[in-house]
């Protein structure tokens, strides 16, 4: 400790006048620190201490009143008498200056008695929340409408009131030298292995840092590869995505004031998953699968492919199209690269654009953005139409992948694979994929390698990956999260509903 | 934490001059469609005793609504699509050399799907050209080859109707009942297994030869002429459209919906029956006494499309009749088929060595040296059968209910 914090260290002294200086001098410059004096049974004197707008200033002013009618008795008894009070309210001893500020930081009110050498804490928090609202992030058709707010308790009693057991455990941990903020790890006792709760415990307790304001401060610190362009946690803002998660084994790290949970482990394919995959019928959810892992490959390979074609191997082009699309192409006086290089960039910044739009100039922008890449561009001779068209596809194809964070590592690896591409035409293209493959292969989340279950190769669990099995076919629960005896409850389904039945 | 520094950045330095050196070797056999010519359809024409001609019709990239005219050389043809470009040589080589030499872009092969023969480099022989075609390395070998009446460059220079380019008329006209497709990798195939390298090609005919000066409209198709038969890669004689319809029928290739009309004597009435379905069988037979026989099998089946005969479909035994009829019909152009093949071209076009090979591999050896001596002495058993399971939608003929009425 350095030696401006010395006065935390203080005794707290018995002469009220004394704490009162105390006090003040840790409170210097704090303006929305407030005090209050009291006179306790009209005789012994008494001061709260709180932060203005985290405290209930109401129910404060209630109980000064409340305290002055204390019987406090004649002598040396009296501070035994106003312990005894004290005990009716909701109520706790401090006796450290340091207690008491986190105390006034969380909203609660402190009590300094003369004459005492602590202070009682008073739990009268209440600040401002919002109210529970739809996932703005990850919005869906069919599934409850609720996400997480910026208030941690509210969110813990999210989780909690969807898996009613006491073996939903919530391990708290304090992270940040100034914001203090509250991490909570979720999991449920029996599913979760107890190694991968251990792990994340002391990942999340090394961290030291000044503060967390959002769980991406704490995320990239207990990543296993941040150099990864791929996050290796998902954070999520859906109570009912975490619960499915813990359901599967996994764990949860819910930070306070902040709507975004994270989960740990994940795999490339937890990311192409929609927790509304699961409330839809089974073959809906199948094709819209693999409709995703179609538009993945297309929203990473498909400028990259149409570049190599274009500039190294138009024989594979069907003859018409390459005809029409040399017709298009005749005005441009950029190689195919550097067009889509244009493009790709242009469709980026508009995107960006319209995330930190205010609202009242979105309109205007994305007129503009539409003619600028639609028409403009392709009459001005800067762009073929063709390549417009490739361009808005991908940007497309990136937003069908139900993760903004996967989806936003694809848009930044397509543009090295584009370069590949520009550079040695297909054979670019395969380097750049392999080469992510290869990065991919070596990729863990939390000791889970990031491509199971296609690699290492479980036969057995991609059922989930290649279609959504029904519940009573999915009865495993994924290996490598699983803590042991790894089957959910239920059997087959038994034929509900068929009146055709023989006897 | 110093050194742990140095090793980052010597690690960055490694990595941009990678990224730079991948840059300064990468793009050199980068070609921007802007840069090329693309080929759409190439003629390979005799102009003089060893002087080849190649013409290559050449795509002209520009926008629909940029109404220039930039015609290139010879032929700038009505809007303006493409143009033909021709240049001479001693060899393809040579000429294709001196072609790209009038040319800014480059000629791009890749996308050319037919090859046109003028019938003087047929009769001269064309193993040179395709030695050519198929070592380079952007021809496609699955590219349409066909022999043009006259010079390659008039089938070129036509600017069909219907399709952008002659090579889609050309292509789309291959895949029609009456004509067939003839592809770089079946001629090669047949020069390969066939002991005197024979094979067919369609035969063109720019049109121009059919309309006189006369004719009011200019004519743009080619038009499917029949079949040019090749031996030791040197074209010996062609098929008209009657005997390439007997061709077809010996060589399986006849399509469906190929229509079959046959004159009923007395009037002169029609009968007309259009195909299903076909298959033609060779069985070969030598006899103990030496002689060579070949039996064609054919069982076609299709349906009725016209009948304006007295024979009543409906009736089993008028029926057999008709079935015999048209039967026959198909009997006899294989029989023209074959008179013409082994008593005037005297060559074996329709691939009876390969049937006989494989049945008679022994006997086979002896005569492959000169097989189409052989293959003249062929005897020829017929066994045609064209059912007729379905009379459309009338039963009876028109005739036969207005007698029924009365």
């Amino acid at each position: 400790m350095t030696a401006a914090f010395h006065s935390h260290d203080q005794a707290i002294s018995p002469h009220i006048d004394q704490v009162r200086a105390q006090m003040e001098a840790l409170l210097a410059d704090c303006s929305d620190a407030a005090y209050l004096e009291c006179m306790i049974g009209k005789k012994v004197k008494g001061f709260f201490y709180y932060f203005n707008g985290l405290t209930n200033e109401e129910r404060l002013n209630e109980i000064r009143y409340d305290i002055a009618d204390w019987n406090i008795d004649e002598g040396s008894e009296w501070l035994e008498s106003i312990a005894q009070e004290v005990t009716a309210f909701n109520c706790s001893r401090t006796d450290s200056f340091t207690d008491m500020m986190d105390q006034m930081t969380l909203g609660n009110a402190i009590l300094l008695v003369d004459g005492n050498d602590f202070g009682y804490v008073f739990s009268l928090s209440e600040w401002r929340k919002r109210a529970i609202e739809d996932p703005v992030a990850e919005s869906v058709i069919r599934g409850p409408r609720e996400g997480f707010t910026e208030s941690l308790d509210d969110n813990i009693a999210m989780l909690r009131r969807r898996i009613r057991k006491s073996s939903l455990k919530m391990k708290g941990i304090e992270i940040g030298e100034y914001t203090k903020t509250r991490v909570v790890i979720g999991f449920i006792e029996g599913l979760a292995a107890p190694e991968l709760i251990q792990e994340i415990e002391e990942r999340l307790s090394a961290i030291v840092i000044d503060g967390v304001l959002e769980s991406g401060n704490i995320e990239e610190y207990i990543e296993d590869q941040p150099y990864s362009p791929f996050p290796q946690l998902i954070s999520t803002e859906r109570p009912d995505t975490v619960a499915g998660n813990l359901l599967e084994g996994r764990a949860v790290i819910f930070t306070d004031h902040t709507p975004f949970a994270l989960i740990a482990p994940i795999s490339l394919f937890s990311l192409m998953q929609s927790p509304e995959d699961y409330y839809q019928r089974f073959m809906i959810s199948t094709f819209i699968r693999w409709l995703r892992y179609l538009f993945f490959l297309v929203a990473l390979l498909a400028p990259s492919a149409y570049v190599a074609l274009l500039t190294y191997h138009q024989e594979m082009i069907p003859s018409a199209l390459l005809l029409s699309i040399a017709k298009s192409r005749e005005s441009i006086p950029f190689p195919a690269l550097v067009e889509a290089f244009i493009m790709e960039t242009m469709f980026e910044a508009l995107r960006e654009a319209g995330v930190r739009l205010p609202k009242q100039v979105g309109a205007a922008v994305s007129i503009v953005g539409a003619l600028v890449i639609g028409q403009a561009a392709t009459s001005a001779g800067l762009v073929s139409s063709p390549m417009v068209m490739v361009v808005a596809i991908t940007g497309i194809a990136s937003f069908l992948l139900p993760h903004y964070s996967i989806g936003i590592s694809i848009r930044l690896l397509r543009f090295p694979i584009m370069l590949m591409a520009g550079m040695l035409g297909l054979l670019g293209l395969l380097i750049g994929v392999i080469g992510i493959v290869i990065h991919l292969s070596g990729l863990r989340s939390f000791g889970v390698p990031y491509l199971s279950p296609i690699a290492p190769m479980m036969v057995g669990e991609w059922k989930d990956v290649v279609m959504r099995p029904q519940g009573w076919l999915s009865r495993q629960r994924p290996r490598l999260t699983r803590s042991g005896g790894g089957f959910r409850k239920g059997e087959r389904r038994k034929n509900v509903g068929t009146s055709n039945r023989r006897e | 934490m110093n050194r742990s520094r140095s090793i980052r950045s010597r690690l960055i330095l490694c990595g941009l001059s990678v990224i730079s050196v991948l840059q300064l070797t990468g793009c050199w056999d980068r070609v921007e469609v802007n840069d090329i010519a693309i080929i759409v359809g190439a003629g390979i024409d005799q102009v003089s005793a060893n002087q080849v001609k190649l013409s290559a019709e050449i795509y002209i990239p520009e926008e629909s609504n940029a109404e220039t005219q930039s015609g290139g050389s010879k032929s700038a043809s009505g809007n303006g699509k493409t143009f033909v470009s021709s240049a001479s040589g001693s060899s393809m080589s040579e000429a294709m050399y001196k072609l790209q030499e009038r040319l800014s872009r480059k000629l791009y092969w890749g996308h050319n799907d037919i090859f046109v023969f003028g019938q003087k480099r047929a009769a001269q022989g064309i193993d040179d050209d395709l030695d050519f075609i198929m070592r380079y390395v952007r021809m496609r070998e699955r590219a349409n080859v066909y022999v043009a009446e006259g010079r390659a460059v008039d089938i070129l220079g036509i600017n069909p109707r219907l399709e952008p380019n002659s090579m889609e008329a050309l292509s789309e006209l291959s895949k029609t009942e009456i004509s067939t497709t003839v592809d770089l990798k079946q001629v090669i195939e047949r020069i390969v297994e066939t002991p005197e390298e024979t094979f067919c090609v369609p035969y063109l005919n720019p049109g121009s030869l059919l309309t006189g000066e006369s004719h009011i409209r200019k004519p743009n198709v080619s038009y499917f002429q029949g079949m040019s038969i090749f031996n030791k890669t040197k074209m010996v004689g062609w098929m008209n459209n009657d005997l390439t319809w007997g061709y077809f029928w010996i060589t399986n290739r006849i399509k469906a919906n190929t229509i079959i009309a046959v004159g009923h004597h007395p009037h002169n009435e029609t009968v007309a029956v259009q195909l299903t379905n076909s298959k033609t069988k060779l069985v070969p037979h030598i006899t103990p006494g030496g002689k060579w026989i070949m039996k064609i099998i054919v069982r076609s089946q299709g349906n009725m499309m016209q009948n304006t005969t007295e024979i009543d479909f409906m009736n089993p035994k008028e029926h057999a009749e008709l079935v015999e009829l048209v039967s026959e019909e198909v009997q006899i152009s294989i029989k023209n088929t074959m008179r013409e093949l082994q008593k005037k071209i005297k060559v074996d076009a329709v691939d009876f060595g390969n049937s006989f090979r494989k049945k008679y591999p022994k006997q086979w050896n002896n005569v492959k040296t000169n097989w189409n001596e052989t293959f003249q002495q062929v005897q020829l058993e017929f066994d045609v059968q064209v059912s007729i399971p379905r009379p459309g939608v009338l039963n009876q003929t028109i005739r036969q209910m207005k007698g029924g009425n009365h």
